[in-house]
């Protein structure tokens, strides 16, 4: 019998449901009509696994997180939390990851050589917002996505860590 | 012969110099910052010393700090690598009057050739082309009158340039003031020198350039040529050895030009001239790099050289072990430098944790590498992770196997350009060898992203994690039995308490794998 999952982060949720038989594992997203046979073999005593997609070997990075699991795969990295649905937990999910505010944060530690983007600008996915130095280059920092600038939280000439708020742009 | 050595760098060059010393039985002094205490060179060398903060200017850019080590270490001499103190005349200096050895060229050579504009006059007096250019310019009015007389489009480039700094590109006189003022600048800025010259821009030119070595008694040698034109932002991303472009009257040729220059320098060391060829065939002389560089080991796959333990054997003052007539070449080799930028995202330099880390192997395969799992990739210094070679009895087995490494380096947790050198490696044009240093330009590679499917794999992965549904392989024999395989972890649950083991806890959701 299949099992429904909320799998979600920040700004995504999807539901999917599990048929475990003694056989195999089978996985589908809610709306999918396809099953998708997989297998996830943890390799040794480390943190890194093997998932099976329809026998198609994929190498992820899996660390346990408090209600989820933080998977890294190639340069990309999703925080998830996973809990059972259920009506209310999906609806209140959905309301969170609706806010169309996107936090755009410094990629790296560096300093801040330009900024030509301010608060009420439109902007359209890869304007280039802002210019940091960093590993001994100028790197242009572009928009990920149309929308406005609701905040420059930085000025030319400041030194920024990996990780701190840049500017803050209202996808539209 | 130098006992003990002092290697001032860090990352995949320390490491391979580390290796270069022991292979000549030298004791080897890794020297580390703040950020660098678990890095390969330092767990790969005999002894170990802390220099100083992450920020270069304070560790491996610390004349002082490098030198008080390497003589209370009790070090013969000190290996530069390349970057850093590399083609620093003044710490060539230094080491000699603290009475070591600075394996490389003499300061009066790295002096000489550092600076552009000598030497292309060096280049002239020995009868080697330049492109046709100025010398030092003190005004915008005279770069303006020098472009007019060689015509436009020209380069304006720092004399003390390197790694692709203080270099314009100008396409009319407008673009002139405006952008002398911001080269120099940034000349200034990098390398403490504003100073500027005018050089002509060819179209559709290749980047060629001949490795020499030399030693103390004037014997000089030329390794063949490496074809460096992909190229991006002015930095190499490929290079291989030999050039499809070159044929053996123009390697030749270019060889005893750069053997003439290395000679007018009174040059020891390895070294590298650099030229520019068009597409009518004739050369020009760029610039010379005094010190190993990053592209070394495509020289050495294929002459079956060992420049760094040449280096280090010609600044002991031993003679150089074989004339040009001694080298056979033999096949292709070709290398990519992995870096930590995205190529999806304009290149950006990607820091963090590279949380998972796996080299290429195989046939034909060399890899140089800093990488280990857990590596924390730290915005201080350059971006370069690894370089990859690749070696083939002729470039497309070459070819074919950097294929079959890239697609097996996995680099988990920061982002590499692994993807867009797959894809360079594909074009039509990269196979037929039909390249320039504009090439990359005309060629807007950008490989396309999984980052769906990435997602959707990573979804599963977690959402199996978590509710317990993973296989578990990975388990050691117990009591001398062998421990099932491929079974879920319920049934090596239950078989561990068969054996009175312990037994698992089971999913975190508290359920699995009770319905299976």
């Amino acid at each position: 019998m299949a099992e429904k999952f909320l799998v979600r982060t920040d700004e995504t949720i999807e539901a999917y449901e599990i048929e475990r038989t003694s056989e195999s594992v089978r996985v589908r997203r809610e709306g999918e009509e396809h099953w998708t046979e997989v297998e996830l073999h943890r390799v040794g005593d480390s943190q890194l696994y093997l998932l099976m997609l329809e026998h198609q070997p994929v190498e992820i990075y899996l660390e346990r997180r408090r209600g989820g699991a933080r998977a890294t795969i190639g340069r990309h990295g999703f925080d998830f939390k996973v809990e059972r649905w259920r009506p209310q937990a999906a609806k209140l999910a959905a309301q969170q990851v609706q806010t169309g505010l996107r936090r755009i944060t410094a990629p790296m530690t560096g300093s801040i050589i330009e900024v030509r983007c301010k608060p009420g600008d439109q902007v359209a996915p890869g304007d280039v917002l802002l210019v940091i130095e960093s590993m001994k280059m100028n790197n242009e920092l572009r928009s990920p996505a149309a929308g406005v600038i609701e905040q420059v939280a930085v000025s030319a000439g400041q030194r920024v860590n990996a990780g701190e708020l840049l500017v803050a742009l209202h996808v539209s | 012969m130098f006992s003990k050595v002092l290697v001032a760098n860090r990352g995949e060059i320390a490491l391979r110099i580390v290796r270069g010393l022991r292979d000549l039985d030298i004791r080897s002094v890794a020297v580390y910052s703040d950020v660098d205490r678990l890095s390969q060179h330092v767990r790969y060398a005999d002894e170990a010393h802390y220099i100083g903060p992450a920020d270069a200017r304070q560790s491996y850019l610390n004349v002082e700090r490098i030198i008080e080590v390497a003589k209370r270490c009790g070090a013969d001499a000190v290996h530069p690598g390349y970057g850093f103190l590399a083609e620093n005349a003044e710490f060539a200096e230094a080491c000699e009057r603290a009475g070591l050895v600075f394996i490389g060229p003499s300061p009066e050579s790295i002096r000489r050739l550092g600076d552009k504009i000598e030497a292309r006059r060096i280049a002239e007096q020995a009868g080697v082309p330049v492109l046709p250019g100025s010398g030092e310019l003190t005004s915008v009015e005279e770069a303006l009158a020098c472009a007019e007389r060689i015509g436009y489009p020209v380069m304006i480039k720092a004399a003390a340039g390197g790694g692709g700094r203080g270099i314009r590109l100008i396409e009319s006189p407008e673009q002139l003031p405006g952008a002398a003022a911001r080269a120099m600048q940034e000349a200034a800025a990098a390398f403490g020198n504003p100073a500027i010259y005018v050089e002509k821009n060819l179209k559709k030119v290749r980047h060629i350039e001949v490795q020499v070595i030399g030693d103390r008694y004037g014997n000089i040698v030329p390794l063949g040529e490496r074809e460096c034109s992909i190229q991006r932002r002015h930095q190499k991303i490929i290079e291989e050895c030999p050039s499809v472009a070159v044929s053996p009257q123009l390697r030749r040729t270019l060889s005893r030009a750069a053997v003439r220059i290395a000679r007018a320098a009174n040059y020891h060391n390895v070294g590298t001239v650099e030229f520019l060829l068009d597409q009518d065939g004739n050369h020009y002389f760029l610039e010379m790099n005094t010190r190993l560089q990053v592209e070394h080991p495509v020289t050495e796959m294929v002459t079956g050289t060992d420049l760094v333990k040449d280096q280090i054997l010609v600044a002991a003052g031993e003679e150089l072990p074989y004339e040009e007539a001694d080298l056979l070449t033999r096949g292709w080799a070709i290398e990519c430098r992995i870096v930590a930028e995205d190529p999806f995202n304009n290149f950006l330099p990607s820091v963090g944790r590279v949380v998972f880390a796996r080299e290429p192997a195989g046939p034909g395969i060399r890899v140089e590498s800093a990488l280990y799992d857990g590596i924390e990739v730290t915005p201080y210094y350059d971006s370069l992770l690894a370089k990859v070679t690749a070696w083939g009895r002729n470039r497309e087995g070459a070819r074919q196997r950097m294929k079959r490494a890239l697609a097996e380096f996995r680099v988990v947790g920061v982002a590499t350009n692994i993807p867009y050198l797959q894809q360079i490696l594909d074009l039509p044009d990269f196979i037929a060898g039909d390249i320039d240093t504009g090439f990359l330009d005309r060629n807007q590679v950008l490989a396309e992203e999984h980052y769906e499917e990435q997602r959707r794999a990573a979804e599963i992965a977690a959402l199996l994690l978590v509710t317990g549904g993973e296989r578990d392989t990975g388990e050691q024999p117990l009591n001398g039995q062998a421990a099932p395989t491929n079974g879920y972890r319920s049934q090596i649950g239950a078989w561990r308490r068969q054996q009175g083991g312990s037994t698992f806890a089971g999913g975190a959701m508290g359920r699995w794998p009770r319905s299976f």
